[in-house]
């Protein structure tokens, strides 16, 4: 009962303090429920959302042009390909943050091991898909969708379609001539690549339909569930979120992904740059956000964490800039540990007793 | 045979009020047991500590078929939660590592009775257990500045210390008393804290867990078992009706020097090696290196392995070690059987508690309970009382 009564105080002094600090029009409202709630409407809508459909444009984008690719077969044709994966690999960190609903509904075979092989253990399986692929072109299997659909996640994804499209299976040359030649003197290489990007296709659809149409079955969408706050493990939406990003730029710093991830197509830096953009975009949203998360820490008095966050943020991108992975995986960690503290503080989140602390 | 570093006086002393004690209660607990069983309707509740702040640490409990909550304060954080045997109706909880106090809460009054704190220089590790009879409570303990691992005797009833044994290890963590009522397992986590320095641990670098046996009437050294990842912390475990011994983990990965996937459970049988449960590897990443507590179903020989960093809950069989399912669940960590052995009950830090049929591992969503403005902590056990109001 004292407990209840010092609540209650509590927050009629809380009240009775925003009532005397004189607000002014344009002030964002404080972290009420409601305004979390359109904040974080605005983040699905406006970041998660845009970027599961990116991928999955981009992914029906490069299936056409690997097509297109396949029947002419030219040096043209392939530099166009090459950068319709840079682009797919782009859109692809700018998802994975929000590792969640769609991307990972099975914990046996979560989809987006299916997509980035790397990401479950920051394993690279290089050697083991440029086998697999010398073994599906010189060998006699039938290469269609129902074959491919059966392979394991380690010999899928953006990984082979990017052995399959930067280097050669003999000599591992990434001289574009020589990629183009073995294309022309084995058709089962444009088979082996219209199989992998066609799998790729099918995932990204599954993710899209599981956000905006209908999510394991359960008669709504993933978007309907989560801002409904209705997730079936019970956990909130807003902690389910900033979990997915911390433990996202934990792998980022950790697994040493600048460094094993996209390495091929040398693109790793770029990727991871637009990792960043969404992350942040996120927290400070878009040209069309009325609300933002870092909006709202503000408006509850927490702009000195805003503040370390936005820090966080240029020492990110000054190290992209130089390509330092070090001060790139510190900078990152930093990040991290703000997705720890200062953000579900600002915005007053639970993460869990047991997350946080644990014995 | 060991003995303790008391003096050989105090330890004779010690061991021969232990045994008579032993024997007294052991013509009475029956007797107890069965009036307080035939006169009264029973009820089952869910029993744990909870709390996020020091304004509302303390233990609640929960009806299992009601909405009944009752709330007890306490100034401490607490961790496990034991059902007293000589006075079933009163439970103890231990405070969370590096804590000093345990309570005896009674609970149709929802009141605390009795309190103890440990001895200058020692701090409780959040776990004990009784004897066979009840008359003695053992508790993991550590020496404040070596970290070295004791289990401490007391007196059920006054809590009294009436002895203390060397646990064989660093940080002992869970203990539970063997079904042959002679012999106390005992999870040595081998972690060294110090409370000056909160929870940071202070031996990454030699860090050494261990499954220990021990007499629990001497304190000697049985068996003792440790598992190949150096940097596992055995920390949790629970013991079938048939001696076999299930063991939860958490991992010291900050200091390994490699990322592959370590497994966090296994099952161990006494003067056999310890199998580890390394299948299927999704499962076990999926668990974050943590897991937070385990609890057996002796009817279905399935053991749950609760971890809130995975958000999960998963389950194996204990003799085939065949993966059997998991339960997606916020921050799970409580984790019991219930009292008719047809559901494993799990709790977590949002208040919620959810109930799957052990048969097929089914959550009845009919059962779900939500219990406002409480947060379950590491672990929840079930104990039937006679019926009381709300």
């Amino acid at each position: 009962m004292n407990n209840f009564f010092r609540s209650s105080i509590n927050i009629a002094a809380l009240l009775l303090l925003t009532a005397c600090g004189g607000s002014r029009e344009n002030d964002p409202p404080p972290a009420t429920e409601d305004s979390l709630n359109l904040a974080l409407s605005e983040v699905v809508d406006q970041t998660i959302i845009p970027a599961v459909d990116a991928f999955y444009s981009d992914s029906r984008v490069f299936d056409s042009a690997a097509a297109e690719f396949c029947v002419a077969l030219d040096a043209a044709g392939l530099t166009a390909l090459q950068s319709h994966w840079r682009g797919l690999s782009e859109s692809w960190f700018r998802l994975l943050p929000y590792n969640f609903g769609p991307l990972d509904d099975d914990l046996i075979f979560p989809p987006y091991s299916f997509i980035d092989s790397y990401r479950p253990r920051g394993r690279a399986y290089t050697e083991t898909v440029r086998e697999q692929i010398a073994a599906w072109v010189s060998g006699s299997m039938i290469l269609n969708t129902a074959y491919f659909s059966e392979q394991p996640f380690n010999k899928m994804g953006l990984l082979a379609v990017e052995i399959a499209l930067f280097e050669t299976i003999d000599t591992q040359s990434q001289s574009r001539a020589d990629i183009v030649d073995e294309f022309q003197s084995n058709g089962r290489k444009c088979e082996t690549l219209v199989g992998l990007s066609k799998q790729l296709v099918l995932r990204a659809q599954s993710i899209s339909e599981g956000w905006h149409i209908v999510f394991q079955g359960k008669g709504a969408s993933y978007r309907s569930l989560f801002l409904g706050n209705q997730l079936e493990d019970g956990s909130e939406s807003l902690a389910t979120l900033i979990t997915a990003v911390q433990q996202y730029l934990d792998y980022l710093s950790k697994r040493h992904v600048v460094s094993a991830s996209a390495a091929i197509a040398d693109y790793a830096w770029p990727s991871v740059s637009a990792a960043v953009d969404s992350i942040e975009a996120m927290l400070q949203g878009t040209e069309k956000s009325s609300l933002s998360f870092f909006a709202l820490m503000k408006a509850g008095g927490y702009e000195a964490s805003v503040e370390t966050v936005e820090n966080n943020f240029k020492m990110i991108r000054s190290s992209i800039v130089f390509e330092d992975a070090l001060q790139f995986e510190v900078a990152i960690s930093q990040l991290d540990g703000s997705f720890k503290r200062e953000i579900p503080n600002g915005l007053e989140v639970e993460l869990g007793v047991n997350f946080t602390d644990g014995d | 045979m060991q003995y303790s570093k008391f003096n050989s006086a105090i330890a004779l002393f010690s061991r021969r009020r232990f045994l008579t004690g032993f024997s007294a209660l052991a013509l009475t607990l029956p007797f107890s047991a069965k009036v307080f069983s035939v006169q009264t309707k029973q009820q089952e509740w869910w029993v744990s500590a909870q709390g996020r702040d020091k304004d509302n640490y303390g233990l609640a409990m929960q009806g299992a078929r009601t909405s009944s909550l009752k709330r007890v304060h306490s100034s401490f954080r607490g961790h496990g939660v034991i059902q007293h045997p000589i006075k079933p109706n009163k439970v103890l909880m231990l405070a969370r590592r590096p804590g000093r106090y345990g309570v005896e809460v009674d609970l149709p009054s929802a009141a605390v009775k009795k309190h103890f704190t440990c001895a200058p220089q020692r701090f409780l590790q959040g776990h004990g257990c009784f004897s066979k009879d009840g008359s003695v409570l053992y508790t993991s303990e550590s020496e404040l500045h070596s970290g070295k691992g004791l289990i401490v005797l007391r007196d059920s009833l006054s809590y009294e210390v009436l002895d203390e044994f060397d646990s064989h290890g660093v940080g002992p963590h869970e203990l539970k008393l063997m079904p042959d009522g002679q012999t106390l397992v005992v999870a040595n986590g081998g972690l060294h804290t110090h409370p000056d320095s909160g929870r940071t641990v202070l031996n990454l670098a030699t860090m050494r867990s261990t499954l220990t046996y021990l007499d629990a009437r001497t304190g000697a050294l049985l068996e003792q078992q440790q598992v190949p990842e150096a940097k596992a912390s055995i920390r949790h475990l629970d013991v079938a009706h048939d001696g076999t011994v299930v063991i939860a983990m958490q991992l010291q990965r900050a200091t390994m020097d490699h990322s592959n996937v370590v497994a966090l459970s296994a099952v161990h049988r006494r003067g056999a090696p310890i199998r580890l449960v390394t299948k299927p590897d999704a499962v076990v990443e999926a668990m974050n290196d943590y897991i937070g507590s385990t609890a057996v179903n002796n009817q279905y020989r399935v053991a749950g392995f609760a971890s809130p960093r995975g958000n999960l809950v998963a389950f194996w069989h204990i003799d085939t070690l065949r993966f059997l399912g998991y339960h997606a669940f916020h921050d799970a960590c409580g984790l019991t059987v219930s009292a008719d052995a047809t559901h494993f009950v799990l709790s977590n830090s949002r208040g919620e508690i959810r109930q799957l049929r052990v048969e097929d591992l089914e959550e009845e969503r009919c059962l779900r309970q939500q219990a406002s403005g409480l947060n379950w902590d590491n672990h929840l056990i079930s104990i039937t009382l006679p019926e009381m109001g709300a």
